[in-house]
């Protein structure tokens, strides 16, 4: 056989399964009889059936399997600063809501948000709208910023990474607060909160930092992954102050629903050759909470 | 195994590990541990020098100092008619390799100042709106049948707790805002100049104790850009409500042309407004965003815009219109710029035709 006429065969053979296929999508299910009616018509030698079968049907299942059986997988990853785990669900706690004469089952790891409804309550749990059951997941990737030694005017900065998985949740909030600022315990002196080198910067409003001699302490938000830093943090020079507790200050925030949606911390602090030596300290909180 | 015991002398504190490998070199062919007997080859002891020296070179973060936590449901909605016992389960888990130790509290909280879901808490001092200042008290966490309000984890362990309440014939009927929030505790140093940082991480609970009243509110916003030259459309909508309890409002955006045809229509978001707020809603496609998108690319004259919004399931329904005009001006200009090309070119080679 020529090298043109086996491109022949070749040709008619596939333009024989592709019509095959055509069919299979219009709805047709005569397929055998269609396979036939093809053959004779575009005038080939008969194949005997078995050759027809392994030749023309079985791939044309198998295309028409590959097209309309389709495999949807989901799975969520949590990550921390050591492991990710990748999960379809939770599916690790259940439960049921009781009062008076009602029930209320929660499963966590099943799809929906548990409901129950009786004569003197109604209750949901979870979001309506949201079809996922991951948990709201909060990750701060380093607990403890150590500044070392401080020399006056030599500023030194440390960071940190938090990241958030809200996949059961529509939106969230991070929000920030320190206990007070950078305070010596034994003599209650303190570093003050940074005013950025034109005095502008506060919890809410962003400014540049970059002069030596700017002293104080501040933070500046960058992101990893996503877009959800506070606003105002125009680059890495940009720094605002902590809220002192009970205020607040939300640091990261977004509408998306997403996992591992990553910030990154940066603290800075520069002290002035007047700061009393001493051991600096404080607290600060993040909290993470779903809208509502 | 041998890789295991040299990890355990490495812990011991014991350096030499050179002179470790030596000595098993030498006595590879038996060695014997934990009374059995082990033939080890050149290839794994250089192996495990290899992976022991690694370990040495690059030490990994220490895992003390990540906080990782996880809650689920991320929110409780509550409607009841006292008398109630209402117990609700919850779980939260430690996702770290590291003991935590967690403060329970309940702390009320507002809606912030963009409308758009996020919470502000209240500050301690302030006091507890609703008509209960004593609401808290009626209500705890358990841990099984103990009340805790600090909670220890195991590395990756998982709780379930529930939040109980317990509400009398006589409770007044108002509506509560409040966050279960688990909070670690910061360890400090006074050996450093130190920021010690804690996480807390909340569920929301929306109460509402009826019995019920009259929902009313209204639709506060609704915009879209008068002018578009292509989509997506964004949709602005408000809701205010202006009920004693929280909603969900429900409703839709039809989109018409200028033949009256339904051309889009939009689903709002079930999102719940608490008392006497607004919310700016987002369509049910699109969650990333506080405002509809209406998704059509290819837009061309007059559109009209019907926003009907049901504040509850009893109502009332609310609807407004609104209408915007698109043209695609940069395709408009872009044809005519070809045809007058065109013309040209046909213009010309007419005249040239005719000089020839």
């Amino acid at each position: 056989m020529t090298y043109l006429s086996r491109l022949k065969t070749y040709a008619v053979k596939l333009r024989s399964s592709m019509y095959l296929v055509l069919k299979l999508i219009a709805g047709k299910n005569k397929i055998f009889a269609t396979r036939v009616s093809t053959y004779l018509t575009r005038g080939q030698s008969r194949a005997p059936l078995r050759s027809l079968v392994k030749k023309i049907f079985i791939p044309t299942l198998a295309i028409a399997l590959f097209l309309f059986v389709i495999t949807k997988a989901d799975a969520l990853t949590m990550v921390n600063g050591i492991y990710i785990i990748d999960a379809g669900n939770l599916n690790s706690v259940a439960g049921t809501s009781t009062g008076g004469n009602n029930k209320l089952d929660i499963t966590v790891g099943e799809t929906g948000g548990g409901f129950s409804s009786g004569p003197n309550y109604k209750i949901r749990a979870g979001f309506e709208f949201m079809h996922n059951t991951v948990t709201f997941a909060f990750t701060i990737q380093g607990s403890k910023i150590d500044f070392g030694s401080l020399i006056a005017g030599t500023p030194v900065t440390r960071t940190n990474n938090i990241v958030i998985s809200n996949g059961s949740a529509y939106g969230y909030a991070v929000t920030a607060q320190e206990s007070t600022a950078l305070r010596d315990p034994s003599n209650g002196k303190f570093i003050p909160d940074t005013t950025c080198d034109d005095g502008l910067c506060t919890p809410t409003n962003a400014s540049i930092w970059n002069t030596p001699t700017t002293y104080g302490f501040g933070y500046n938000c960058s992101n990893i992954t996503g877009t959800d830093c506070a606003s105002g943090f125009t680059n890495s020079t940009y720094y605002k102050e902590f809220s002192a507790s009970p205020s607040a200050t939300t640091v990261m925030s977004s509408t998306n629903v997403g996992k591992n949606r990553t910030i990154q911390i940066t603290y800075k602090v520069n002290i002035a050759p007047t700061q009393e030596a001493g051991l600096y300290g404080n607290y600060i909180m993040f909290i993470a909470t779903p809208k509502f | 195994m041998y890789l295991v015991f040299s990890i355990k002398k490495l812990s011991a504190g014991r350096n030499n590990i050179f002179a470790d490998c030596i000595l098993l070199l030498k006595n590879r062919d038996r060695l014997q541990l934990q009374s059995k007997k082990i033939f080890i080859p050149t290839s794994a002891l250089i192996i495990n020098f290899l992976f022991v020296g690694l370990l040495l070179a690059f030490p990994s973060n220490a895992s003390a100092q990540t906080v990782s936590l996880g809650v689920y449901p991320p929110i409780f909605t509550i409607k009841t008619t006292p008398p109630a016992d209402i117990n609700s389960p919850f779980l939260i888990k430690n996702f770290t390799d590291n003991t935590v130790e967690m403060t329970i509290s309940l702390k009320p909280f507002k809606s912030g100042p963009d409308n758009n879901g996020e919470l502000i808490f209240l500050d301690p001092g302030q006091p507890v709106p609703g008509n209960d200042p004593l609401i808290f008290q009626k209500m705890h966490v358990f841990d099984q049948n103990r009340s805790i309000t600090t909670i220890t984890l195991a590395p990756q362990e998982a709780k379930q707790l529930e939040l109980r309440m317990s509400l009398p014939q006589d409770e007044p009927a108002s509506d509560y805002y409040f966050t279960i929030l688990f909070t670690t505790n910061a360890i400090g140093n006074d050996q450093s100049n130190v920021s010690a940082i804690a996480g807390g991480i909340g569920i929301n609970v929306l109460l509402s104790i009826g019995p019920d009243t009259p929902t009313t509110g209204f639709i506060k916003e609704f915009s879209s850009p008068i002018f578009v030259q292509k989509g997506p459309v964004p949709f602005t909508v408000e809701v205010q409500n202006n009920s004693t309890h929280f909603i969900n409002p429900k409703g839709t955006i039809l989109i018409q042309n200028i033949f009256g045809q339904f051309v889009g229509r939009l689903g709002i978001l079930p999102v719940n407004i608490l008392e006497h707020t607004s919310r700016f809603i987002p369509d049910d496609k699109n969650l990333n965003s506080t405002q509809e998108i209406w998704p059509e690319k290819f837009l061309l004259g007059l559109y009209k815009a019907k926003l009907t919004v049901a504040l509850s399931d009893t109502g009332p329904l609310f609807t407004k219109t609104i209408y915007f005009f698109a043209l695609p001006a940069e395709a408009i200009i872009a044809v005519m710029l070809l045809i007058i090309l065109s013309t040209i070119i046909i213009v010309r080679v007419r005249e040239r035709l005719k000089k020839m």
